[in-house]
Formats: C-alpha cells, structure tokens, sequence
C-alpha cells in the first residue's frame, strides 16, 4: 500500500541512486582522461572501440582504468563497512578506523612487508582480516558501552597509536633504508596499482558486497534496540558477530591492496542518511555504497592532480577533505549526545 | 564564666570557601609527592648511569665530577645523557601537567593534550616550517616554541569554536578536537611528501624521540617550561572550581568562559613547548594524570604536582627502555611511550566501567 | 603546603641549571655554554643551524672546533690561517680543523668509498657498505660498529670513538648537527652530482691532508669517465628506478648516478623544476610512475631493488610492465644498489659506470669484470 509519502520516499530513494551513478560516470571519465596524459572524449571512445594511439591505449586501460576499478571497489566496501559497523553497534562515530579494525590489518600487513615473510599475495587479505578482527574484538571488549561514541574513539585512536608505534619499532629493528615505505602503511595508497591487485580484491568483493547488502533487514531490527530484536526473533549475539565480521573482511581486502584510508568509511553512511533523511538500513547501504565509490575515486583523483607530476597516496585527502566533511555533519548531532553525557 | 558552654572548642570556619574534605588522600599526598620525587630522582640517575654504551657506576661519577677515567666518557656522560634526562624530565611534566589541566576543564578523565588539536597544530606549523625552509629538519633555535605554540593555538582556537554553542561542552571539544588533529596532521604528511624534505628525521620527531637532544636544546626548553609549569601548578585552584561544574563555578564568582579559556591556553602552552623539543609523543598526557587522580582524589591542587611528577618519571623511564631494550638498536621514545601507554589505557577504560 | 611544592620543583629545576654551568665550563668545546643565558643560547644555536627559514640568517656560520672556541659570538668566520684546514660541506656550513683528521667515523656509504679512494680506512662505520669487497677486502671486518639505526645513529657510540671527524649524509645525521658539537665536527654530504661527489672528495682529502691522494682518485675516475665517453656509442637510452613495488622511485637527471650515465649514453628523464631540496634523501628523485617509465620507454631499463626482492619480479605480472619496450627486448637488468644508490663515491659511481656500460653496450665494452 504506497501512500503519498511512501511514494515521495521511492522518488527520492530513485533519484539519489540515479544521481549517484550519474556522479560516478562522471568522476570515472573524469579520471580516465585527465590522466597524466590529458585523453580527449574522441580518443576515449576509439580506445574503447580498440584503436586510439597506443600508447594513451596502453595507458588508460593497463593504468588508470584498473586504477579506477579499485578505487570504485574499494570506496564501495569501505562505505558498506562503515555502514554496518554504524548500525551495528548504534554509534555513529563507528567506523574501521576507529575501531582499531583499520589498524590491525595494517598491522598485519607491516609485518608482512618488513620482515620479509614468505607469505603468498592472496594469502595478504586473510591475514589482515585476523588482525583487523582481533583488534576490532579488543576494541569493542575494552570499551563495553558500545554505544557511547567518545569511549569508543577514544579505545580505537589509543590502538590505532599502539599499533603505529609498534610499526616504527619494525622499521627501526629492519634498519630499512626506505622511509618512503613508512608512509605506506600509515597513510593509504592507490598509487601503480594494476590488474593483478584488481584480481587480489575481486573475490572479497563479489562475496563481500551482496552480503553486505542483504544485511540491511537485520539491521534495521537491531537498531530498535538488543531486547526488542531479540523478541523478535533475531539471533542478536549471532547477528551482530556476523555483521561485523563481514564488515572487517572488507575493510581488510582494502588494507591488504591499498593501506590504511581513512574517513570514507566514518563519511559515507553519514552522507547517505542525511540525503535519504532516513536511518532504514536497506536504503542506506546501496547508496553508502555508491558515495563511498565516488568519494573514493574523486580523491584519488585529486591525489593524482593536485601537486603533479607528484602521486599523493590518496590516504591524505580522504582525511583532509573527508574530516572537515564529517565535523559539519557532526555538530548537530554530537552537541546532543555530549548534553546528555 | 559564661553560662552557656555551648561553643566547641575549634572556631567554626567560615562557609563559603568551597572546602574539600580532608580525605585520607589529601593526607598521603605529601608521602607520594615525595615518594614520586625520589623514584624520579632515582629514574634521572639511572638515565645518565645506562645507555647504549656501557659505563660502569665508578666511570659515570668520574665523569660527572670533571675527572673523566677517559675523555670521551665526560662527552657521553655530561654532553649526551645528562642534557637528554633533564629534557626528558621537563618535557614529561610539561606534558603531564597539561593533561591534568585539561582534564580538569574539561571534567573527562579521558582527556589529553592531543584532543585539543593543539599536539597536531604545533606540528603542522613546524613542519610547513621545515618544508619551506632551506634545511630540512626542526631547527633547534630558540624561537621554535613560539612557532609550534602559534600552530597549536591556532588549532585550538579552531576546536573551540567548533565546539562553541553559547558554551563550550567537554564531550564535544574531545570528538572535534581528535577529528581536527587526524585532519590536520594529514596535511602534515601532504607536506613532507610535497617537499620530500628530511622525511627520515621528521618522522623520527613526528613520533616523539629524544634522540640527540642536547644542552643547546635545553637552553630552548627550559626558559619555556619553569614559566608555564609554574602558572599551571597556579591555576590549581581555577581548575578545582572549575571541575564543580559550570554552574556551580559561575555562581562562585567565577568567570567561567574566560577561565576555561586561560586555562585551555595554558595547557596549549605547555604542550606545544614539549612537541617543539621532543615531537609529538602521545598518551603522557592521558596516563601521567589519570594516576595521578587514583592515588589522590580530584583536588588539583593535589593532582597537577603529582601528575608533573609521574610524567616526569615515565618519560625518563620510557627513554632508558627506547636506548636498552633491543640490543644496538634505539627506538624513538614516543613509540615506547605508546607501546606502554596504550594497553594501560585500554585496561583503564575496562576498569572504569566496573 | 603549596609553597613548599614549589620551592621544592623550582629546585629541582634550578639544580640543573647550577649542573649545566658547572659542567659548560669544564667541557673542552666552548659551545655547550648554550644553557647559561639566553642570548648565548640563540647564538648558539644561530651557529649550529644553517637554517635559513628565517630571513635574516643569510651567511654560512662557522664551525670552529679543535681550536680554543670563542665564546659565544655569533657567526663568527673562522679565518683559515696557515696550519688550518676549512672546508664548505653540502649545507653551506664551514668545517675548520687545525691539524689533519686521523680518526674519521663514517654514516654514509660515500665516506667509506672516499676514504678508500684516499687510502685510509675509518674508524666506524653504521652500514653494511664497508664490507664490499672492492673497498677494503678482508681488512673491513676489524673496523668498529655503531649502532642504532640508518635513520638515528647511536651517538654514544660515535662519542666512543673519540673521532676527529664525522661525516654524514643530509636527511639522516643533519638533525644531530648540534649534538656532534662536543664531539667532532660534521661533515653533510649530499650529491646530486658527481662533480658534487668529486667534491666531496676534495674536501675529505683536503680534511685529512690527503689532497694528492684525492686528485689522483678525481683524475682517474674522470679519466676513466672520459675514456667510456669518447668510446661510447651513446645510441641506448636507459632509466634508473630503485626501492621497492609498487612504490618505487625513479631517478632523474638531476641525481647522482644519471649524472654519470649521462655523459655516456641518453638519460631521458630530465632534473625536476624545482631545486633539489638540500636535505633530499636521494636529489632529483621522483616517486615512480608506470605511466612515465611508459611515456618514456627507454630502450634500456636499470633496477636497484632494496631489501632483497627483485622489483623486476614483482612487477613482471603487470601488464603494463611487459609493455615496456625494454621488458619485450629482455633488456632489463638488475643491479646492485651498493654501486648504483647508496655508494655515492668515486670507486662505487666508476663500478656503476663499468657495469652499465658492459650491460648497455656488450659489443663495445664486454662482460663486466667481478
């Protein structure tokens, strides 16, 4: 039964996907022809139909296009993951980054990389997602009230530092002579990377995603509340173990392929709720989802541009454009929750 | 003889002062202040007595008395190590202390120094500092703690006007102020990637390391900190008023905006001079007071001297794990100083909600 | 009970200061009277930072050690009167010794390598450079370690030594300028060329009162420079990229060893706009970029790989990599860092030469020689 606001609703719903895509048509030709080097509309559509010079050729489909797909990837797991951890554990400040799960799998991934172990590429990914969950699990155990944010940023910033400190330890025993390798891990990078990263992240993606997206009825039962959805018939303990599972895997694909990057996935749910003016996790995935790939890919496009010929890790203005973005959309909502502290 | 001997003994005292009791806390206080001084004296000692090199006791007060056994002992013992555990000293319990004031002010005993932004500000005025100088490293002249107190005034200011809704509120100071420091220390790194200037030894400092400060960096440090850390142990009293809630303080007399203001500066100041030697070590100002209240209650008139002490000590004792704990390898000290702090933290928080 | 606290701390602070004054006057150098006052202090540290981030620091101060400091005037130039050596390093800062440096404490490869070139062997050494065989053979394995890291060198260690002279790289050991002071002076280098090396060279033998050692050392690498150049076909371009996947790093003309390639044979990427920075780790290099390396396309392509795996690996499953047209002609090589990054000097930058040049142009030059 569609009443008139119901109706509205789908409109709205209906038009923020469409200006979604359109958004992310639009950055990802955006990318694909600023390059370096700059590739006109004309060229763009030869390449597409298999001629243009070849070496744009070359370059847009072996560089920026596998590039882009990664980045559309990436920023699409990283705002699902943001959402479900959000709606799982009723905070809105919740995000990889803060729970430590970031951290953990970054971590993990340091590890690997200075010490040299031995490890198989697609091995890389499980094993940041089993540091970015046992980190994840020591955040959330030490905090308890899951639901009071600055408790909970305050867990994750501590880890977060804990494990940074413990990376500089690695760099300084390695006596590696690369401090370039440093900012690696510490900021996020979508620099040189090319299909075979694009193969690594595809199978957590193509699990990853749809799960993710079936996860929103859940949701929306356990932000009523642990006990209304427990009478409801929700297995909470079980529920909420598996959303935040899959909510670390996708956040750990993205560590293992491309670093720590921040703030798409604190910024992502928050935008989607503001434009949808609803809380219904259904609705707010799928375009979490879509922001956090054209946040993504915008950033790093600007990575890219901004102080060429230099290639920024696009870690740096996630955080520099996405924090600012974050405390606007904040203010309203942390000056309520703080009164009442 | 008067009829009534009603009056008791002791002459009543005037109510309006706000008094707080005399716990059994205020009466350890003297034990542990002293207590702490002596474990912090006995820290320094240690410091100048260990390093990477080593000295036997007999060698080390040779050389400090002027009487090296040989030279290059009196250059290690008085030239290195004593210079690096005074400064260790001071910037510890500069840092201590303005974790203690801001926890006060700001009635959260989850408060430090870097959710102010002031830590990361400081940082990013020095590093724009460094990337457009000609040298690519933190200059040691005396002005750089004006420079990273500019920084970190700067970013507090924009914190507390973020924050301000007719009056600022703690909880939301602490979320924007960490917000406002992953911010702006990212365009820290925009910078040194920009510049490629010195990124090994800016990092180094980024995290927080004693590593070849010397006497001339001492000459910098501590004609900033006898100042500050003398008008914060002052500003006890404001803090205690302060910590009874802002209605309370107002009706007191208290001008509460302002005061809360000049005490944010302060805790600014004190900070910003630490970063401007040391870098930017976190946590001190989290663990040193937060100690300092379990042991001795909430009075800050008691707990800014001990927690000065306790940031002292942990400071000193940080740096002599960072230079013997992996044998020929020296860490920076503010990755111990986390390695430490961070799991007592987090066991802080799980406590506190028993 | 408060007064007491504070007397007690303004103790507590003071005592240092008693210790600080006792001990300047009693340290050898003059330059550690930095804590007595403030106005020394600034002069002080005006002579130990060649910072010029504030304008009014123009000149290069002097760094005067070895001889009876004066006190604390500022930027005072010490006159180089007969008997005393001064040398500039690379951040402008003037190094003067009054009697030839015999015991030398070496942070960076490039010392080593001059200090062999000028037959001397240091007294320690903080990398693994020194036991190339080429340098000093067997005879490397008794000179003394100091420990830390690359990044932050043990100063007690170099303390230990008792050197005479210290020499190091910018970016790693410029931010302990003023903790050398009491111990011996420091000299930065930072080639970006390897007129900047010869350089380096000169003043090291000049330092060490080996000047004919060092001309001779010059000489002939720029006669063996000459000889490849005159002979050199100079027809194969080639590119030098270092580090590790996917972020590597891609040298440019305006870094030391293309300086040297250049002059045989094409290098086509050319110094970046803006001056090498003093303090840049490896000058004139470039964060790497398939895109360039293919927009380039040299015909050769030079890899030094950090940390034992081999970029040209690692990379091999790209597809953009097999469409570098020296990955198709399998003209790839990989080479060793020693020489090609981290040596700096004349002996590494000549075995760099020998060995680029036999791999670029096998016909002309032959099989390099081990």
């Amino acid at each position: 039964m569609t009443t008139p606001a119901a109706r509205i609703n789908r409109l709205r719903i209906a038009f923020l996907m469409l200006a979604g895509v359109v958004g992310i048509v639009v950055v990802a030709l955006a990318f694909l022809m600023l390059g370096p080097p700059v590739v006109s509309p004309h060229e763009l559509i030869a390449i597409a139909r298999g001629g243009g010079s070849s070496f744009n050729r070359i370059v847009v489909i072996q560089l920026w296009l596998p590039r882009l797909v990664l980045g559309l990837l990436a920023g699409a797991m990283l705002g699902l993951s943001g959402t479900l951890l959000q709606d799982t554990m009723r905070n809105p400040i919740a995000g990889p980054e803060l729970l430590g799960v970031t951290s953990g799998a970054t971590f993990v991934v340091a590890v690997i990389t200075l010490l040299h172990l031995p490890v198989d590429l697609t091995l890389v990914p499980w094993l940041a997602l089993a540091g970015g969950v046992a980190a994840g699990t020591l955040v959330v155990l030490s905090v308890g009230r899951i639901s009071d944010p600055i408790r909970l940023v305050l867990t994750g910033a501590a880890l977060a530092a804990l494990l940074n400190a413990g990376i500089f330890v690695l760099i300084s025993y390695g006596n590696t002579n690369d401090i370039a390798l440093l900012f690696l891990f510490l900021v996020g990078s979508l620099a040189n990377r090319t299909w075979n990263y694009v193969t690594m992240v595809l199978p957590w993606a193509i699990v990853g995603i749809p799960a993710a997206l079936l996860c929103g009825r859940a949701l929306n039962l356990l932000q009523l509340g642990d006990d209304v959805a427990g009478g409801l018939g929700l297995p909470v303990g079980r529920v909420r173990l598996l959303t935040l599972t899959i909510g670390a895997a996708l956040v750990a694909a993205v560590v293992a392929i491309a670093g720590p990057i921040s703030f798409i996935a604190l910024l992502a749910p928050h935008l989607a709720r503001r434009l949808l003016r609803t809380s219904d996790s259904r609705q707010v995935l799928p375009l979490s989802a879509l922001l956090g790939a054209l946040l993504l890919t915008a950033a790093d496009l600007l990575a890219r541009r901004a102080f060429a010929p230099l290639d920024l890790p696009v870690g740096v203005f996630t955080t520099v454009i996405g924090g600012p973005i974050l405390l606007l959309l904040l203010r309203r909502q942390l000056g309520a929750r703080a009164a009442a502290t | 003889m008067s009829v009534t001997r009603a009056s008791p003994a002791a002459p009543v005292s005037p109510p309006s002062a706000p008094r707080l009791e005399v716990s059994p806390a205020a009466r350890r206080f003297p034990v542990l202040l002293v207590g702490g001084l002596i474990i912090v004296a006995v820290l320094v000692v240690l410091h100048v007595g260990v390093g990477p090199v080593y000295l036997s006791p007999r060698q080390v007060v040779l050389a400090l008395i002027g009487h090296p056994e040989i030279p290059y002992q009196h250059t290690i013992v008085v030239e290195l190590r004593l210079p690096r555990a005074l400064i260790a000293l001071a910037a510890g319990a500069m840092l201590a202390l303005a974790g203690a004031i801001l926890q006060s002010i700001m009635r959260n005993p989850l408060a430090e120094p870097e959710m102010t932004g002031s830590v990361a500000g400081a940082i990013l005025v020095t590093v724009l500092w460094v990337g457009f100088g000609e040298s690519g490293v933190v200059p040691a002249v005396w002005y750089m703690p004006l420079v990273a107190l500019a920084g970190g005034v700067a970013a507090g200011l924009v914190v507390y006007v973020l924050t301000w809704r007719g009056q600022s509120q703690p909880g939301r100071l602490i979320l924007t102020g960490l917000l406002v420091s992953a911010i702006l220390r990212s365009g820290a790194s925009i910078v040194l990637l920009v510049h490629q200037a010195a990124i090994g030894s800016v990092m180094l400092w980024l995290i927080g390391s004693l590593n070849g400060r010397v006497w001339s960096d001492w000459g910098i440090l501590w004609p900033w900190a006898l100042p500050t850390l003398l008008l914060g142990l002052a500003s006890a009293r404001w803090a205690n008023v302060l910590q009874l809630g802002d209605e309370t303080a107002a009706s007191l007399g208290l001008r509460v905006e302002w005061a809360r203001a000049a005490l944010l500066f302060l805790a600014v100041a004190l900070a910003a001079g630490a970063v401007a030697i040391v870098g930017g070590i976190a946590f001190l100002g989290l663990v040193a007071p937060h100690l300092a209240r379990r042991v001795t209650g909430a009075d800050a008139r008691r707990v800014f001297p001990l927690s000065m002490v306790i940031g002292a000590g942990i400071l000193v004792g940080a740096d002599i794990v960072a230079q013997v704990a992996l044998p020929g390898i020296q860490l920076p000290v503010g990755a111990v100083v986390a390695v430490l702090g961070a799991p007592f933290f987090l066991y802080l928080l799980r406590r506190r909600l028993r | 009970m408060r007064r007491y606290l504070y007397v007690l701390i303004l103790l507590l602070v003071a005592a240092p200061l008693v210790a600080a004054c006792g001990s300047s006057s009693s340290s050898s150098s003059g330059s550690s009277s930095s804590s007595s006052s403030a106005s020394s202090t600034s002069a002080t540290a005006a002579t130990s930072s060649p910072a010029s981030a504030s304008p009014a620091v123009t000149s290069s101060p002097a760094e005067v050690v070895g001889t009876p400091a004066p006190s604390s005037s500022p930027q005072t130039v010490a006159s180089p009167g007969s008997g005393s050596l001064s040398v500039t390093d690379a951040t402008g800062t003037t190094i003067t010794l009054s009697k030839p440096a015999t015991r030398v404490v070496c942070l960076v490869g490039e010392c080593e390598d001059i200090m062999a070139s000028l037959g001397l062997k240091p007294v320690a050494v903080n990398d693994t450079y020194s036991q190339d065989p080429h340098l000093w053979g067997d005879a490397a394995k008794s000179i003394a370690k100091i420990g830390g890291s690359f990044m932050s060198p043990n100063i007690e260690d170099i303390a230990k030594q008792t050197p005479d002279l210290v020499i190091g790289i910018a970016n790693a050991d410029e931010q302990l300028r003023s903790a050398m002071k009491p111990i011996a002076p420091l000299y930065i280098t930072n080639p970006s060329s390897y007129q900047d090396s010869i350089k380096d060279l000169e003043n090291i033998g000049q330092l060490t009162g080996r000047s004919a050692q060092a001309t001779a050392a010059a000489k002939k690498f720029t006669d063996e420079l000459a000889s490849y150049k005159a002979k050199s076909p100079n027809n194969v371009s080639t590119v030098l990229i270092y580090g590790t996947a996917p972020n590597f790093n891609t040298f440019t003309e305006g870094s030391l060893t293309p300086s040297v390639l250049d002059q045989v044979t094409p290098y086509p990427i050319p110094a970046p706009a803006n001056a090498p920075n003093a303090s840049d780790r490896e000058p004139g290099a470039l964060p790497g970029s398939l895109e360039q390396l293919l927009k380039i396309n040299p015909d050769t392509l030079l890899i030094a790989s950090f940390g034992g795996k081999q970029m040209s690996q690692q990379l091999a499953s790209q597809p953009v990599w097999k469409e570098l047209k020296a990955v198709k002609d399998h003209r790839v090589y990989e080479v060793n860092p020693n020489y090609y990054v981290f040596g700096r000097g004349t002996i590494s930058l000549g075995l760099a030469l020998q060995d680029a040049m036999s791999k670029l142009y096998p016909s002309t030059f032959g099989t390099p020689t081990p």
